[in-house]
């Protein structure tokens, strides 16, 4: 075996130039691969975070049933000492805010519309999610103010209020009371997602829980992961029990939650693999191109080799060691050189402007520019399958080397 | 816009479903049986008169709490409808007017009137179970309808016409269908039930507690359930009732909306 290494190795470098086109055309391909998963899962990961933090969050813990019947009988009782313990549990870096969710008739003098009322810890709320700093008028919620709110910018606009101006909020409270009150206009929300920005009244938790007559209870837990790709596992340990015994609670994913965002993934996921699969059909072929080429140009050789009573199976040996070796020195380069760019494209990101900017924005992500990921699966994505699609090219040479006679090598041009 | 458990939603829905007029009829009586078109126009007089004018205690009812209230009630006709809360105090002096397709609300403690959006129309209202569709156009309910005599069946121990009322094509209603339970020798409701668009029976509203009330032999009680919510019931309470009488003609405005009493 040492004895064909050898040979491989020095068999290589017998046509340097050769070698050297065909590793580094290799290589280059795992490079454009690379970057392009890179890239591909930068941005799916950029709009994963954007979609949850911005206001739904990584991960949410909701009585269990809420899901069916988003309604105040199904809130939970909690103190927020309780789930640092939660929480403290899971991987540092993890953070939650409480929040008391409902709907209500939101009205101005001359005009009503319905609106979702969201009761937040607001500097709680602005370490987990980002809707809150999305004032474009007026200024943010504080955590003592108990008359004031934050309106979205289209609801605003649709109940022809402003900045200072007052809305009632009426509603129906915990156990059936009838909620009504008054509040000031802090500032609008504009967010860029129109759902938010038409819907959205935000209070601070206490006067939400003041206006439903439900001291001391929640609708829902918001948290933010370390890694947002781990929050369905999260959820998981959180039902299995680290979460309260006999509370009737349940921890969800943003996959369970957000699916139009797991369509979208799993969309873009798919175009990107078709994409990725010509530019593998590319490297095929000219992994093909090279092995075949080392094969017929050393044919006569070969068949010398044979006719000195080289068995088939040791010349094909041969093939298969000097194959492996070149796509060893290819993927190695090309896995160093795809990881370099990368690095460098997240040292100088490529900021996005113009319109694909506004077209972004238009959907609601703020995404500035191109950003890249690191994750594991970026490289050995296209490693593996870099590896895999090599190996039919290495069939054909193989057999045909395999399968000749010296006689027809030794005649052979 | 779930909010399950109905306070003033379903106590306006109750007061103003209950009852509805049937101007059509398809149905043809078989020798001495009366029209269905007959059936619920008597029932419905009965019930409800041309004009109302009392009080009715209405009392919620959850596996987590009950909630009990009084309210002043005026109707005229299907399109005028008025209703002021006496108890709890601290919801007392909050007042609905209904004109046509319209509402409005007043809250005194905040001092706003609240006309409800044509946006939150086909939507819960307050969380509850009825849309202000509901309530806004129960006057459509009579025009909207076909009126069938299903046959006689017994309710309770007492014999009734069974009636079905089915949404005409065009209509724009809440419900697809009702099945409306009358009783053979007085045209006392004992029960109805509605169905939604899917065929599901979403509503069900039983007659009880037969009595005399302003002059009338009138079921004293209504009680609501959904199959949906087992467990939770509304029942609304006649306390005191007049029938057809002439009512000021002030009542039915907005201004006295926030009159204060």
């Amino acid at each position: 075996m040492d004895f064909y290494l050898r040979l491989a190795w020095r068999n290589l470098w017998r046509n340097r130039r050769r070698t050297l086109i065909s590793v580094s055309g290799i290589a280059l391909s795992l490079v454009i691969v690379i970057t392009f998963s890179g890239v591909v899962h930068g941005t799916l990961n950029e709009v994963i975070t954007l979609g949850t933090r911005q206001f739904t969050g990584d991960l949410q813990v909701t009585a269990k049933g809420y899901e069916d019947d988003p309604t105040l009988a199904n809130s939970f009782s909690a103190d927020v000492a309780d789930w640092e313990a939660v929480f403290g549990e899971l991987p540092g870096g993890t953070v939650f805010t409480p929040r008391l969710t409902s709907f209500g008739l939101i009205s101005a003098d001359d005009a009503s519309a319905g609106g979702m009322v969201v009761g937040v810890d607001p500097d709680r709320e602005a370490e987990v999610t980002h809707f809150l700093s999305a004032v474009g008028a007026g200024e943010p919620l504080t955590a003592e103010d108990s008359g004031g709110m934050l309106v979205g910018r289209l609801l605003a606009r649709n109940l022809e209020v402003g900045v200072g101006d007052t809305l009632a909020v009426l509603s129906q409270g915990y156990r059936g009371e009838m909620a009504a009150e008054l509040y000031s206009i802090r500032g609008l929300l504009s967010t860029g997602q129109a759902e938010v920005d038409r819907n959205l009244v935000v209070m601070t938790l206490p006067a939400a829980q003041e206006l439903f007559f439900m001291e001391g209870r929640l609708t829902h837990i918001i948290a933010r992961l370390p890694d947002v790709h781990r929050a369905t596992d999260v959820a998981d340990r959180l039902n299995a029990g680290l979460l309260p015994a006999d509370a009737g609670l349940e921890a969800q994913g943003w996959p369970t939650f957000m699916q139009e965002l797991v369509q979208m993934v799993d969309l873009s996921t798919i175009r990107n693999y078709i994409i990725m699969a010509f530019i593998l059909v590319l490297v095929g072929f000219e992994i093909f191109n090279t092995t075949m080429m080392s094969v017929l140009e050393r044919t006569r050789e070969f068949g010398l080799l044979q006719s000195l009573g080289m068995r088939p199976g040791a010349l094909g040996g041969l093939v298969v060691t000097e194959w492996f070796l070149k796509l060893t020195m290819a993927l190695s380069l090309g896995l160093v050189l795809g990881a370099g760019v990368l690095a460098l494209m997240h040292q100088y990101p490529i900021p996005i402007g113009g319109e694909l900017a506004e077209a972004m924005h238009g959907y609601g992500f703020m995404i500035e520019a191109i950003t890249v990921s690191f994750r594991p699966i970026v490289f050995w994505l296209p490693l593996a399958a870099i590896a895999v699609i090599a190996l039919p090219a290495l069939l054909y040479p193989l057999i045909r080397t395999v399968r000749q006679t010296p006689m027809d090598a030794l005649r052979a041009t | 816009m779930t909010q399950r458990l109905p306070s003033l939603s379903l106590l306006v829905c109750a007061v103003l479903l209950m009852p509805f007029v049937g101007t059509t009829a398809t149905a043809h009586a078989t020798d001495d049986e009366p029209s269905a078109e007959t059936i619920v126009q008597n029932a419905e007089e009965l019930m409800r008169g041309d004009s109302q004018q009392g009080t009715y205690r209405m009392k919620v009812i959850t596996p987590d709490y009950e909630r009990e209230m009084t309210f002043d009630f005026w109707a005229e006709g299907n399109d005028k409808t008025f209703i002021r809360i006496l108890e709890p105090s601290r919801d007392r002096g909050v007042t609905y007017l209904k004109l046509g397709t319209e509402m409005w609300n007043h809250v005194p403690r905040i001092d706003r009137t609240v006309r409800i959006p044509p946006s939150m129309m086909m939507q819960s209202w307050m969380g509850s179970n009825f849309t202000n569709d509901d309530l806004a156009q129960a006057s459509s309910l009579v025009e909207d309808y076909e009126q069938e005599l299903l046959g006689r069946t017994e309710v309770n121990g007492t014999e009734a016409f069974h009636v079905e009322l089915t949404a005409r094509p065009d209509a724009a209603v809440a419900w697809e269908k009702l099945h409306y339970f009358v009783a053979v020798d007085t045209f006392i409701p004992l029960r109805a039930e509605y169905f939604d668009e899917r065929g599901d029976k979403v509503r069900i509203m039983r007659f009880d507690e037969v009595g005399e009330m302003g002059g009338r032999t009138i079921p004293q009680v209504m009680e609501v359930t959904e199959p949906d919510n087992p467990g939770e019931k509304t029942r609304l309470e006649l306390v005191d009732m007049q029938f057809n009488i002439d009512i000021d003609a002030s009542i039915f405005t907005r201004r006295n909306l926030e009159r204060s009493r």
